[in-house]
């Protein structure tokens, strides 16, 4: 998939757990997983709203295109 | 969840009534045998019945064991059919009552109950001869029969196939909606 979500980095850098993020943002921890190994399909702007809201950032620090020529270097 | 019950509620009934079926359909088929009057074989939907002879069929009571056993395997044909639809409809009915709708298992179900409909169609003439000739061997050789007869009872049933194949169809893109659904986070 393309558009990576750089979940990982930012609750490195938040010091959060996954397992908080999920409770926070009121998705299962499953759901959370997906997102973060790109199995994810769609992300609604609600969950993007969660996501920013909860680890005060901007969308642009979460989403990231990488193409498939860049992702297979 | 009172809709979701509904739906739990009947699946199962169906469920049950095609495992049922699937158990006194042949039953019931072999007391007609044993103990039921024959009645005249004519289809009288079929508009294409050609018929090599004029001669009458002998009621069951008069027939000899090894005829009523014949006639009795020679009608298993089209209710192996019947048998074989009834068992694909309990299973996508279990399917459903788990709340299982757009799977592959489900659709695979559907798909197998359509081409069970067009084989037994395409098998009725070769078992509309066979029993026609297994009743008129008590007659006499020249006033054995052998029947044939495709009309529009059948060709509603393959209609109905072609129909059970286009919801295959859009069952197979309700899942593939489905699947799209729980990978949007």
């Amino acid at each position: 998939m393309p558009i990576l979500v750089n979940i990982d980095i930012i609750l490195a850098k938040k010091k959060m757990r996954s397992k908080d993020l999920a409770e926070a943002i009121d998705i299962t921890e499953q759901n959370l997983s997906i997102l973060k190994t790109g199995k994810a399909r769609a992300v609604r702007l609600s969950t993007l709203e969660a996501l920013c809201k909860a680890l005060n950032c901007q969308p642009g620090d979460l989403l990231e295109y990488r193409s498939h020529d860049e992702s297979n270097l | 969840m009172k809709h979701i019950q509904k739906i739990r509620l009947l699946c199962r009934f169906l469920r049950y009534s095609c495992l049922i079926g699937i158990v006194i359909a042949p039953i019931l088929n072999a007391i007609y045998w044993i103990h039921e009057g024959f009645r005249p074989f004519v289809f009288k939907d079929s508009q294409f019945l050609i018929q090599f002879a004029q001669a009458p069929f002998i009621s069951i009571d008069e027939m000899s064991s090894w005829l009523k056993i014949g006639g009795f395997l020679v009608d298993l044909i089209p209710y192996s059919f019947f048998l074989m639809t009834l068992y694909l409809l309990s299973k996508l009915f279990k399917r459903y009552e788990k709340m299982e709708f757009f799977s592959q298992s489900t659709i695979r179900y559907i798909r197998q109950i359509g081409l069970v409909l067009v084989i037994s169609q395409l098998v009725h003439p070769f078992y509309v001869a066979l029993h026609s000739f297994i009743l008129s061997l008590p007659n006499p050789p020249e006033q054995r029969l052998i029947l044939f007869a495709y009309g529009p009872q059948e060709i509603k049933v393959v209609f109905l196939a072609f129909i059970v194949f286009l919801a295959a169809l859009i069952m197979e893109e309700g899942r593939r909606l489905q699947d799209e659904h729980s990978l949007t986070i």
